[in-house]
């Protein structure tokens, strides 16, 4: 298992698109077969009519439940990869309670509604148009239903923690009452709907289905690896990261293509031929900036910068994002990612890197220049310390020769970078 | 099909028009009927689907296109048994959450369509929402080029190719015999916004929410199946003359 769509960051790709399709085409499939492209079959559960809802999504709920507790024992999913739905007590209460009295008056949920649409029902289409209008609606109240929205909000709660019940004893429990819910409703649908009670050999094939659910269900107590909580330890990412703002694109092919960093000499060839739409941004604080900085540089200390990017940055060109070495800058970047902004590199290895590479002389590094190459390189070093030193507070002797000292910076630059 | 038997055609009087007493425009009407739902057992048996022709003008007088036609000619081959179907659900879900890492979900989709909807009309308006200017900040891919817009479509073509093979394609507005058409194309109205607002603010519907979660063990989900499932009863008895 390499990692899902969602662990790579990759569902809103070109794979995801395809996939996530397939997957939808599935889904309107056995919801269509399930007779949910029928309104009135719907809502036929809550008349005791025909549970057929009920039981849909009970069924699909132990299928799953029991698939992903084998499919973890085995190794074959991570639960770490897949996504973590939080609880939100209000949203999630209130959410559910208007949701069924939406799918009882209006006949649909969404999902079977695109079914239903499919279907030729005009009663769906006009449900659709209603939930396009809602989820507006929704993003109109929004700072009205936002405490609810985001109140009494507990990351990843589990139900075995909510019940204090073993892991293990809960999924018999909710298979059980999968069962006992199934009977229950056969039973309601013939005594309040008036629905014919099925053939015996109906009724036999699905006790036989319901023991084999059971049975299935006691095998997972004997599985190793606890199936909930355990495996579900230390994942950070929740649904809103999934669903309200989109997961930033491509960002895995982005790091491979090392477009999030730029070498210390390639940052200096591009200042020095003046490369307009360049905005280096320095994170260190004021002090350190004053004491020493990069030629056309701007101060954002890395504590402002989430307050201080829209006002500061320019909303085109490429940033590059120096600190003194590469964590902070990367840190920055990442709080300039999620806000949006693609054009943001980081100065790999930083002030220190840029000192290093850019402005100690060639016959000081560490595989010193040899045969032809060094006058070239002694002369585009000088270049640049001509470039990058000229009125910086550093007593550089002007000539030929290299100062004294030449492989230690300027007294503002060797700062260490804090401990991220 | 067991579980679902075929309703017998209705005898005469089935055929015979809809009462032409639309619902008032108040959608949440509460039912003036006795509240038991089996307090009729005189009353024949409503045919699953009756079929009223689009075409027809909100509110006129239509009559059930069943008198005469059996039930199975209009409505295509009975669906599945409601565990077979679970099931195939269930496997895909875990398909899903094993390939995408994210359950099913058709909300989402909606929400942006609706974004992008409302940005074609007042797009300043939109970009300055904080909820779903989030999809137009500098530097987002577009809108609708979201895995769930891609999701929502393929279910559409799914349920398409699905009630096709199961020639279940068929125009027509479904409704209870007590109540025109005009009524109930309100309702789905009210009833759809009110599931889009709910699922925008439980972030997930009936599949995308309360079955991928539950499925998972987090009790938020399972708590949002429940109310799903208290709210809909609860409203069953204020809407009866919809479907009943």
């Amino acid at each position: 298992m390499n990692g899902t769509l969602y662990s790579l960051e990759l569902l809103d790709s070109g794979i995801g698109f395809i996939l996530a399709g397939l997957i939808g085409v599935l889904f309107g499939f056995f919801l269509e077969q399930a007779g949910f492209g029928s309104s009135r079959r719907l809502t036929g559960a809550f008349y005791f009519r025909d549970m057929a809802v009920l039981k849909v999504l009970l069924t699909a709920v132990v299928v799953a439940l029991l698939g992903v507790r084998f499919l973890t024992a085995f190794g074959w999913l991570d639960l770490g990869q897949v996504v973590v739905l939080d609880t939100y007590w209000g949203a999630q209460i209130v959410g559910g309670l208007v949701l069924g009295i939406g799918l009882v008056v209006g006949g649909w949920c969404p999902a079977t509604a695109l079914v239903g649409l499919a279907s030729a029902k005009l009663d769906a289409l006009v449900f659709l148009v209603g939930a396009v209008f809602g989820s507006i609606l929704f993003s109109e109240l929004f700072p009205l239903v936002q405490p609810l929205y985001e109140g009494r909000h507990v990351a990843g709660l589990h139900l075995d923690t909510t019940l204090d019940l073993p892991p293990e004893r809960l999924m018999v429990l909710l298979c059980g009452a999968a069962v006992l819910v199934f009977t229950v409703s056969s039973w309601l649908q013939q005594v309040i709907g008036r629905q014919p009670s099925p053939d015996p050999s109906i009724r036999r094939r699905r006790a036989a289905a319901a023991l084999a659910l059971l049975a299935l269900a006691w095998l997972t107590t004997r599985l190793p690896e606890a199936p909930s909580g355990g495996t579900h330890a230390g994942v950070v990412p929740a649904w809103p990261a999934a669903f309200r703002t989109a997961p930033e694109p491509g960002l895995v092919a982005e790091l491979a293509a090392e477009r999030t960093h730029i070498a210390p000499l390639e940052l200096a060839e591009l200042l020095q031929a003046g490369t307009p739409d360049l905005l280096v941004v320095d994170i260190r604080p004021a002090a350190a900036f004053a004491q020493f900085h990069l030629p056309g540089a701007i101060n954002v200390p890395i504590e402002d910068l989430e307050t201080q990017a829209t006002s500061k940055l320019p909303t085109a060109g490429r940033i590059v994002l120096v600190a003194n070495g590469t964590p902070y800058a990367a840190q920055a970047w990442l709080a300039l990612r999620r806000q949006g902004r693609t054009d943001v590199c980081v100065l790999t290895d930083g002030m220190l890197g840029f000192w290093r590479e850019c402005l100690t002389p060639p016959s000081l590094t560490e595989a010193p220049p040899t045969g032809s190459a060094t006058a070239a390189l002694a002369q585009a070093y000088q270049a640049r310390r001509d470039f990058f030193l000229t009125g910086a507070p550093v007593a550089a002797p002007d000539g030929a020769r290299a100062p004294a000292d030449p492989a230690s910076p300027p007294p503002s630059v060797p700062r260490e970078d804090r401990a991220p | 099909m067991a579980d679902s038997p075929r309703p017998t055609p209705p005898p005469a009087e089935a055929g015979s028009a809809v009462p032409v007493d639309p619902l008032p425009p108040a959608p949440l009407r509460p039912a003036v009927e006795p509240v038991l739902p089996a307090d009729d057992p005189s009353a024949p048996p409503t045919p699953l689907r009756p079929a009223v022709a689009p075409s027809l003008p909100a509110g006129a007088r239509c009559e059930q296109r069943s008198g005469g036609l059996p039930e199975g000619a209009e409505a295509g081959l009975p669906p599945w048994s409601p565990y077979a179907a679970g099931f195939g659900l269930g496997l895909v879900l875990l398909f899903a959450l094993c390939v995408l890492g994210t359950g099913l979900d058709a909300s989402g989709g909606l929400a942006r369509v609706a974004a992008w909807a409302d940005s074609l009309l007042r797009p300043e308006r939109v970009a300055a929402s904080p909820c779903f200017g989030e999809w137009f900040r500098a530097g987002q891919p577009q809108v609708l080029s979201s895995y769930l817009v891609f999701m929502a479509a393929g279910t559409c073509l799914g349920g398409l190719l699905s009630a096709a093979a199961s020639r279940r394609v068929a125009p027509m507005i479904e409704r209870g015999p007590r109540i025109s058409v005009a009524g109930r194309l309100s309702l789905a109205l009210f009833g759809g916004i009110l599931a889009g607002f709910a699922s925008q603010l439980a972030r997930g519907c009936t599949m995308g929410q309360a079955v991928t979660g539950t499925a998972l063990f987090f009790t938020g989900s399972a708590v949002f199946l429940g109310c799903l499932f208290a709210g809909a009863y609860a409203a069953a008895l204020l809407v009866r003359r919809e479907w009943r």
